[in-house]
């Protein structure tokens, strides 16, 4: 394939924590000793493009998708840094839907896309994993859930200038197991920005190189930076 | 002489309009469905996504895997600046997305289980 973007990200690029609430010190300690398993889903694996558009009397604003499900796991990308982020704190951390059939896998994938839906119509219920999901875990050793819930890839644009602005829309979800219950859920907004030639759309050249680039480092410079606050874990940074 | 000085305002935007046709859209398909030369039997996906970007909608029929796109980026809002009195412009947005956030797809790519092209079907005028 023919790489013809002209494209480079801008140095300026950063994360936005929107959590400002740590977890509980009892959770905190727990989680500390405990064994904690990882997960990141993204529900709509598909990239949201919107652009105003100058038309000199008035502006439009113009949106497409496009889905990007077969060129990047993205949830297996994002898994990886989420259980990066907690191996730095010093945490017992691994990826462990592998240990999920795929039957309970696909009800807790659902069961991220309600609590979605909820969020997104205001007044969200807190998160509880389906049983089958949550003794597989805890039979599998497991006292806690980590898991980074993100909506789809967000590109934003105007016609009057070559920069667009990536968001990958997200929360950040901790569950105790044992309690069965949820222990932290706040929202996280991971922001980047990218210039291009001539279209937006020159971001997905080479497999979305461009936009994994710019997610990945925001994401693993952001967990990095916040989720000892947000576990209430002090470090060094 | 306010009437006046309005009226010239007037008379600038519309001029301006006239000259400038305004920007046109990057979100839409790489490229018109006319410009493409894909080959039935022949064209992989990689080649289809390459050129026209990745598809709106994706969805499978008993044997195809299906690509969908539309002919033109959604217009999903507006905003327009309405100049109301000699020194007052207002502006009005008009949000126009609707439920289910797509536009209909107009071309429709399918792929084989090796991702070789197999069916192009054009629904703006409903041929194969």
């Amino acid at each position: 394939m023919i790489f013809r973007a002209f494209v480079f990200l801008l140095s300026s690029i950063f994360f936005a924590g929107c959590a400002s609430t740590t977890l509980a010190p009892e959770t905190s300690s727990g989680i500390q000793k405990g064994k904690v398993t990882t997960a990141a889903y993204t529900v709509d694996k598909k990239i949201h493009y919107e652009e105003m558009v100058y038309k000199v009397l008035y502006n439009e604003t113009r949106t497409q998708q496009a889905v990007f499900e077969d060129f990047w796991d993205i949830d297996k990308a994002h898994t990886d840094l989420l259980t990066l982020a907690l191996n730095n704190l010093d945490l017992d951390a691994s990826p462990g839907l592998t240990a999920l059939s795929e039957e309970t896998r696909a009800e807790l994938e659902k069961n991220i896309k309600l609590s979605l839906e909820e969020a997104k119509q205001g007044e969200p219920e807190p998160f509880k994993l389906e049983n089958t999901t949550r003794s597989t875990l805890m039979g599998a050793g497991y006292d806690y859930l980590v898991l980074l819930r993100t909506s789809n890839i967000m590109v934003t644009t105007t016609s009057m200038i070559d920069s667009a602005t990536i968001w990958l829309p997200s929360s950040l979800i901790v569950l105790d197991l044992e309690e069965n219950r949820q222990a932290y859920n706040e929202a996280l907004i991971i922001q980047s920005l990218a210039t291009y030639e001539e279209s937006v759309r020159e971001l997905e050249d080479n497999d979305l190189a461009l936009i994994r680039k710019a997610t990945q480092k925001q994401l693993a410079e952001g967990l990095e930076k916040r989720m000892g606050d947000i576990l209430a874990i002090e470090t060094s940074l | 002489m306010l009437l006046n000085s309005f009226s010239r305002i007037i008379s600038v935007v519309v001029l301006s309009a006239i000259i400038l046709s305004g920007c046109a859209t990057s979100v839409g398909n790489r490229a018109s469905f006319e410009n493409t030369k894909f080959v039935i039997g022949e064209t992989d996906k990689q080649t289809v996504a390459s050129v026209l970007g990745l598809p709106s909608e994706v969805s499978r029929s008993n044997t195809l895997l299906l690509w969908g796109y539309p002919e033109s980026p959604k217009l999903s809002g507006l905003i327009i600046a309405v100049p109301t009195a000699p020194d007052v412009v207002s502006t009005y947005a008009i949000d126009m997305t609707d439920e289910s956030g797509l536009a209909q797809s107009q071309m429709v790519y399918g792929f084989d289980e090796a991702g070789i092209l197999r069916q192009v079907s054009d629904q703006r005028s409903n041929k194969e």
